[in-house]
């Protein structure tokens, strides 16, 4: 077996990193109030999705290399909902959309998507 | 995939014309009225501004880049196949309704009618969006179908829990932007 390539690897970090920032977003999020709770579901939403994306990037990765850019795609699009809601603050949406888009990057590299079709466990 | 001689060039420079205009025509159009708030107003409030420049803006543009639109839509059609072609035929589908939106204002009669054609404008976008995802992804541009994806997403995000007039802003920016990405995606063919 190829190691995995290291797009793979900064993938996963940078979606490792985005899910843990979206977590402090989510805690952000919460006023006490339920009215809050659309907000906090939606920074939640983001969270799982950069987990979902980071999980995508290793070598145990459940889904074929073209889905993974499916699921980074979905990823940002929540990131862009959160800007548009005013879910968080506006700059960390904004470093959120950044790592989000790199991913996609690193989701549509041949590379990465020929490896997991051939290689993932 | 374009599998024909027809080169995708001059539709696809049409297309970010058309693109880039709108975006200008109706920026101007919204500076120029200070009356026009967002998320109270809807776009078709600039048709009948008070403000007489941006009224005609809003108008002659629909009018004009409905044309270009019109124009790269079939070009689309003509140059690409399967699920991007149905996309370019549905466009120019699209685009007519935009003419006619910038000739029938929302003054005329009850209002009713040019509401109408703005919902069909905006549903046959949605619609061609949707097959030029599909049709991206089965050609391999992966990166194309993640654009509109995301675009397409944002736009159901965006009608779940925002007011009509906010949705039609969004829809319209999204589509600008969409019209921009597959144009960029034209330029350079991919031969079979």
């Amino acid at each position: 077996m190829t190691p995995v390539p290291k797009k793979m690897v900064f993938g996963a970090a940078l979606g490792l990193i985005g899910g843990i920032i979206a977590m402090c977003a989510v805690a952000a999020a919460w006023d006490g109030t339920p009215d809050s709770m659309p907000l906090v579901g939606l920074n939640m939403l983001i969270a799982c999705m950069f987990f979902a994306v980071a999980g995508g990037f290793t070598k145990f990765t459940p889904v074929q290399g073209s889905t993974i850019i499916v699921l980074a795609a979905v990823c940002e699009a929540a990131v862009i909902l959160s800007i548009l809601y005013e879910g968080s603050y506006f700059w960390l949406n904004l470093i959120l959309a950044v790592i989000g888009a790199v991913n996609i990057l690193f989701a549509a590299c041949p590379t990465v998507t020929s490896w997991v079709d051939a290689q993932r466990i | 995939m374009n599998v024909s001689n027809r080169h995708p060039g001059p539709f696809a420079a049409i297309g970010l014309l058309a693109a880039f205009a709108f975006a200008v025509v109706l920026i101007v159009a919204i500076n120029g009225d200070s009356a026009w708030v967002y998320g109270e107003n809807m776009l078709s409030d600039l048709g009948i501004s008070d403000v007489q420049m941006s009224a005609d803006l809003f108008n002659y543009g629909c009018l004009i880049v409905g044309i270009l639109v019109f124009v790269y839509g079939l070009g689309k059609a003509a140059c690409e196949t399967e699920c991007n072609r149905a996309s370019g035929c549905i466009l120019a589908i699209s685009a007519i309704f935009l003419i006619l939106i910038g000739y029938i204002h929302s003054d005329f009669g009850n209002g009713n009618t040019h509401d109408t054609i703005a919902i069909l404008t905006f549903l046959f976008l949605f619609i061609a969006m949707v097959l030029s995802a599909i049709g991206d992804w089965r050609d391999g541009a992966r990166i194309n179908t993640a654009i509109t994806v995301i675009l397409i997403l944002i736009i159901l995000g965006c009608a779940v829990g925002m007011s009509i007039e906010a949705l039609e802003v969004i829809t319209v920016a999204c589509g600008i932007v969409w019209l921009a990405a597959i144009s960029s995606k034209m330029i350079i063919p991919k031969k079979a």
